[in-house]
């Protein structure tokens, strides 16, 4: 099956890209996906049949036991079990996806490297655009050119380690992606756009991080936006009245966008699930439709430096 | 409680209501001066590109002596700096510095029109040039702008009337965007000769 009927303009030589560096690998990958389910399923229905027979000891053994206990706890080891015997299975898909992804975006000209770029989750955290954290992971991380202007991205979680009386669990505090591109006018200092919440929180993180409140005439976006800067010029020659309207539309686009200028890039975050979604389990890996989903993710991109107008032509 | 007592208490509320009324006063007065400073860093960027600029157009642009000259004159007439006590001179200085920046544009439109100087190397530096100062000016503006509405604001509303008429503080002008010379209206049809 052709990976596009027609070509996408821009995208000549696609299907045949697809052709040879990944339709090659999938009957095999496919294969091996379909015999990983077949023995999950029997190593699932075998722990299934301990789980089921343990309990089922508990409860007429131990009759002081709450059977709903039991069964929670049952129920726990089932879906443990579950995780446990599709590991394999899961294993294949994100290497499928891996394969497709870094197709793609070799053939848009893009660098992609499965294991993200821990080092933005810092940076980004050191200009405020993230919560605290004690645990981090990245994935999907991209790096190229979208005319004429330079990016890297790639997917972030961030947990944080919540304590109660009985145990400790790891709460997500950010699960997204950001993106820094080299932003077309040159500028010194910093200004930081986060969402609009309470001014006195507003106020005491501006007092440690030195940042003044810039205040811009856009009512939209002020309702939107908390802009603090270094340098209130600087604050408003990066934040022109159409840079406003074009992040105000990203943001309704998106969820939670904060973003910052600094360094001579623009770096944004927002939150979302999965940017490159492997897939159900049970799903055909010949079906090209996760390649055609990842071609226009990576198309988003191109689409997100037009909205923001980060294109040479407005370089000055 | 005595009535020396209540007027003593609603005399101190009505002392700090205006003392604090006051230092809003001077803080909103000093940032519109702050802004005000911004913009003539930015003006004399501005006002240092053009000898630079008629020095090069003046090889190419013959029949433009004319728009040259008054753009020469108009430079020599600017003052070095704006005048941050006297509002009523302010607001002359901006509105001049506001027909300088429409006689500027308008000297760039007409220079598009000879490809020789348009094609030139350094022609191209002072357009980005003054794009950028233009760009930064823009943004000193709307600083400055938003300031003075701040300030005059909260001169006009009552006690700040009182208080400003007190102290000397007085409203400031705003800096309006272009001058009448970028509204002049420009000749299409020499212009695609």
């Amino acid at each position: 099956m052709a990976l596009f009927e027609v070509e996408p303009s821009g995208l000549v030589g696609i299907n045949a890209h697809y052709e040879k560096a990944v339709a090659p690998r999938l009957a095999d990958m496919d294969a091996a996906r379909r015999e990983a389910i077949r023995r999950g399923w029997w190593m699932f229905g075998g722990l299934l049949a301990l789980i089921v027979g343990i309990a089922s000891f508990v409860w007429i053994e131990r009759p002081e036991v709450d059977p709903l206990e039991v069964g929670g706890v049952a129920v726990v080891l089932a879906a443990m079990a579950y995780l446990f015997s599709m590991h394999a299975a899961k294993k294949i898909k994100t290497d499928h996806k891996h394969l497709v992804v870094g197709a793609m975006a070799e053939f848009i000209g893009y660098k992609y490297r499965p294991l993200g770029r821990p080092g933005m989750v810092d940076h980004f955290r050191g200009l405020g655009l993230l919560p605290s954290y004690d645990r981090k992971s990245t994935e999907d991380g991209i790096v190229g050119e979208v005319g004429g202007v330079s990016f890297r991205l790639t997917e972030a979680k961030l947990e944080q380690k919540k304590r109660s009386k009985k145990h400790t669990h790891w709460k997500t505090v950010f699960n997204g992606v950001l993106i820094t591109m080299a932003f077309p006018r040159e500028f010194k200092g910093q200004t930081v756009l986060k969402r609009d919440g309470l001014a006195v929180f507003g106020a005491i993180e501006g007092f440690f991080s030195g940042l003044e409140r810039v205040e811009l005439e856009d009512p939209v976006f002020e309702r939107e936006f908390d802009v603090r800067g270094s340098d209130q010029v600087e604050a408003r020659y990066l934040l022109t009245p159409t840079l406003m309207e074009s992040l105000t539309n990203l943001s309704r686009g998106t969820r939670d966008m904060v973003a910052a200028f600094e360094g001579g890039s623009i770096h944004i975050a927002y939150q979302n699930s999965d940017l490159f979604e492997a897939g159900k389990l049970g799903s055909d890996l010949r079906d090209p439709s996760l390649a055609r989903y990842v071609v226009r993710e990576l198309q988003m991109i191109g689409v997100l430096a037009d909205t923001l107008g980060l294109d040479n032509e407005t370089r000055i | 409680m005595s009535f020396e007592i209540i007027l003593l208490i609603i005399g101190g509320f009505v002392a700090v209501v205006f003392y604090f009324w006051y230092v809003s006063l001077v803080k909103r007065k000093n940032t519109a001066l702050e802004a005000l400073s911004s913009i003539d860093v930015q003006l004399r960027k501005r006002h240092d590109l053009l000898p630079n600029v008629l020095a090069m157009a003046k090889r190419f642009m013959d029949h433009e002596k004319e728009l040259m000259e008054r753009l020469t004159s108009m430079r020599a007439r600017l003052p070095d700096h704006l005048d941050r006590r006297d509002t009523a001179a302010l607001a002359t200085q901006l509105s001049s510095e506001g027909e300088f920046a429409g006689l500027l544009g308008k000297f760039f439109a007409v220079a598009e029109n000879y490809p020789d100087l348009r094609s030139s190397q350094n022609m191209i530096a002072a357009q980005q040039a003054f794009e950028e100062v233009e760009g930064h000016i823009a943004a000193a503006r709307r600083f400055y702008n938003s300031a003075v509405g701040d300030l005059n604001t909260s001169i006009q509303i009552w006690p700040g009337s009182l208080i400003a008429k007190g102290v000397g503080i007085k409203e400031m002008p705003f800096f309006e965007e272009t001058g009448t010379a970028f509204r002049e209206p420009v000749d299409a049809a020499a212009l695609l000769k």
